[in-house]
């Protein structure tokens, strides 16, 4: 690290710590209400209070756990599902017009309808988790397979590759970086979808306990609650962008 | 004569062998929705094993199509093409492509040693033997150092070096190269000749080679096809007789080189 | 064309399962009965309402987003170093999920337009926000280059250099975050908001309605996709000879 990016660094977290310190005049002097916005000493306190009794690893666990378990399951049937349509010229001109539509549809829409079939329960919410997550994961792998460069497939024929070949060695990486946008995407909507069926089903998690904190204005929970879920947003995102970045490096 | 001033391994009865590849009244026409299109007209042509064959024309004479034919990516609609006996009509690992647009040819994501492997992979050489197989493969196209590097960080001359690398993993029987430099400065393509005259020697490998370039067609040939027209005929076949190995300055200079020059230059398209 | 092929077929497969009673089922409809509630909520003008509500809700968020996402992606562009310095604060917030907000929305603004304008504003002002300076800070070299041969001042430096090649991508911003915002108003309608298309696909829900809850699925899609195509038409048009920012 050079010194630019280390001063930038400091920079930059000095500029975190200003913003924080404008919150807490603001909530010192009383400018605002602390129902609206509570001091961050106090949100800090309830940090801890509910990482002591247990209550905060609970609901980062269940939010955090279900998200990641509906998205490896969306990756894993989407990716699947993507490379069967993707490879074949007539699935995609059958499929693909339809899947363009249901592109744009809020995947909280099916919410109701989860709802209604499976009731306020934990098979609601995971359904809901992985089918909304299963759409960009989809959409993603079959536009990746389509911007595989077509030379690479005479290549191929040339060099009489196998069918496993082609698709492992050929096809799967060079649909990479699409897919990889697809999961990024995916990743945001299972975060997004635990939250708001948690919210809707009061099934355990970080949802269900800002929403209950909010009903009881204790602000200071709910402050919490939310930068827990900035917070495994953030990792998440992260990590991704690592994995990427190791995975592309070709690209670099 | 010329068997005799070859500096090779072949034997002098080279020529009494059956060809290799045979065209043989090859047509390929294309429908369209005003009739059909012809793009390869009654092309016969037969190649000599171990021959280094340069096909020239102008664009849109139909050469790269002869060369997708003869490597099994095209069917003719009309005619037939025989390979070692057997009518060819799929690509083969013997008969090696190297494309003109390189870089959509090589794969991005793995490496130049990771390249030359996917050949080796689908082969029947045993895994054990891969690893120095790729290592004298790179070293004779001079990659070696590069061996880790990707593509994307390789400049364009090394990027065909590498293709053509691959497709010697491959083990051909013939290459068939499809202007391969045409995208590369003079001085990087003057090197490439010479490599790939040399591999072609070495390896005793049949080459056929397309290019634009007529000084190019009569440097590296041992004869040269002068194609021309919608659709696309063969309108010349010289016998290229300059001695091997052939040198960037003198076989340049030789009478017999600028005679051949001159000849083949009545078969190029004029511009207008 | 072959791509209507599989939701016509589908369509009318389930109909044809409905109408055989070969599935019986109060949460399945039949897709006359899905057109036939659609029909009824238009006419008593109930999805017309709540159509309204919830475009009003996305429009106003993402107009609010947009400004101060452009505003601060410009400022962010134009000066290097706010934009260095921005970038941890950007990249800490950023991540917070949008429907997080939705307790502090209901404690600030209570139930209505407020908490759905707010939690639409905060999601769209960051595409836009990262959109706008990434196109500002691209400029190309030679244009800022030539403003400053000019002798332009900021102002118009901004005007007519930085502004007319910012455009095209501005508007990728919008384009994205309309769909955002619409995707965002349903969702928290959906969550807690007792207005709009959202609430009135949980309203159906709720009181056993599956045929108008599925007719206000269809709508909520219908919609997305119209104002998706409508959007990519409208760029293609006034931007498709500008520039390739699609």
């Amino acid at each position: 690290m050079t010194m630019g990016r280390i001063s930038e660094t400091l920079g930059g977290i000095a500029v975190v710590l200003a913003l924080l310190g404008l919150w807490s005049l603001v909530t010192a002097f009383g400018l605002v209400s602390p129902v609206f916005l509570p001091p961050v000493g106090d949100i800090l306190r309830a940090l801890v209070d509910l990482a002591e009794d247990g209550s905060l690893a609970r609901a980062v666990i269940g939010t955090g756990g279900r998200m990641l378990l509906g998205f490896g399951l969306a990756s894993l049937v989407g990716c699947g599902l993507g490379l069967l349509t993707g490879l074949s010229l007539r699935a995609r001109a059958y499929v693909e017009p339809s899947l363009e539509f249901l592109r744009p549809l809020p995947a909280s829409a099916i919410i109701p309808v989860a709802v209604m079939f499976l009731g306020l329960t934990k098979t609601m919410i995971f359904s809901v988790i992985v089918f909304g997550s299963l759409w960009p994961i989809l959409l993603a792998t079959i536009q990746g397979i389509r911007s595989v460069e077509p030379r690479l497939f005479e290549m191929a024929r040339t060099m009489e590759l196998s069918h496993r070949t082609v698709i492992v060695s050929i096809v799967l990486p060079g649909a990479l970086p699409d897919i990889f946008a697809g999961l990024r995407l995916a990743m945001t909507v299972s975060l997004i979808l635990a939250v708001v069926t948690e919210m809707m089903s009061g099934e355990p998690g970080l949802g269900a306990t800002i929403l209950q904190a909010a009903r009881s204005f204790r602000s200071p929970e709910l402050f919490a609650g939310v930068f827990m879920l900035g917070a495994i947003g953030f990792c998440t995102s992260t990590a991704m962008e690592v994995a990427q970045r190791y995975l592309l490096r070709w690209r670099f | 004569m010329k068997a005799a001033l070859r500096h090779d391994m072949r034997q002098p009865e080279v020529a009494a062998r059956p060809p290799i590849l045979s065209l043989d009244k090859v047509g390929l026409s294309v429908p369209l929705p005003s009739g059909r299109l012809d793009i390869l007209d009654n092309v016969s042509l037969d190649v000599r094993d171990g021959e280094f064959l340069s096909i020239i024309g102008g664009s849109g004479c139909g050469k790269t199509t002869l060369l997708r034919l003869v490597g099994g990516l095209s069917v003719p609609t009309s005619g037939k093409i025989t390979f070692e006996g057997a009518a060819v009509d799929r690509p083969s690992r013997k008969r090696a492509v190297v494309f003109q647009d390189y870089t959509k040819a090589l794969l991005p994501w793995r490496t130049v040693a990771g390249n030359v492997k996917l050949a080796l992979t689908s082969g029947r050489s045993p895994p054990e033997t891969h690893e120095a197989t790729i290592e004298r493969l790179l070293r004779q196209v001079g990659l070696l150092d590069a061996a880790d590097r990707f593509p994307r960080q390789l400049s364009g001359g090394m990027q065909q070096r590498l293709q053509i690398a691959r497709c010697l993993a491959l083990e051909p029987r013939m290459l068939l190269m499809d202007e391969p430099f045409g995208a590369l400065d003079a001085i990087t393509r003057q090197n490439l000749q010479d490599e790939v005259s040399r591999l072609a020697s070495e390896t005793g490998m049949t080459v056929i080679f397309i290019t634009h370039d007529i000084e190019e067609a009569v440097y590296l040939g041992d004869r040269v096809v002068a194609m021309e027209g919608r659709p696309g005929r063969i309108s010349a076949v010289l016998d290229i007789d300059l001695p091997r190995p052939r040198n960037q300055l003198t076989t340049r200079e030789d009478e017999k080189f600028l005679c051949y020059r001159h000849e083949l230059f009545k078969y190029l398209p004029r511009a207008h | 064309m072959r791509g209507l092929v599989l939701p016509a077929f589908a369509i009318a497969f389930w109909e044809g399962v409905g109408q055989a009673r070969l599935i019986q089922s109060d949460m399945m409809s039949r897709p006359s009965e899905i057109a036939w509630a659609a029909f009824a909520a238009l006419r008593d003008g109930s999805m017309l309402l709540a159509t309204g509500q919830t475009i009003a809700t996305a429009l106003v968020g993402l107009l609010i987003g947009s400004a101060i996402g452009i505003s601060l992606g410009a400022w962010f562009g134009l000066s290097s170093l706010a934009g260095r310095l921005s970038t941890i604060a950007v990249e800490l917030f950023r991540p917070i999920p949008s429907v997080a907000l939705i307790p502090i929305a209901m404690l600030v603004f209570g139930f209505g337009f407020g908490m759905g304008i707010s939690i639409v504003a905060f999601a769209c002002m960051w595409p836009a926000l990262i959109i706008t300076q990434t196109a500002v800070r691209e400029v190309p070299r030679e244009l800022m280059e030539v403003a400053r041969g000019l002798e332009l001042k900021w102002g118009s430096r901004l005007f007519h250099i930085v502004l007319p090649d910012v455009v095209p991508d501005l508007f990728t911003a919008l384009r994205l975050g309309a769909g955002i915002s619409l995707i965002v108003a349903v969702t928290v309608e959906i969550t807690a908001n007792p207005l709009g298309l959202g609430y009135a696909l949980v309203v159906a829900q709720e009181t056993l309605h599956p045929a108008t809850m599925y007719a206000y699925l269809v709508w909520i899609g219908l919609m997305g996709w119209v104002l998706n195509a409508g959007l990519l038409q409208a760029q293609k048009r006034w931007f498709g000879r500008w520039s390739s920012a699609a």
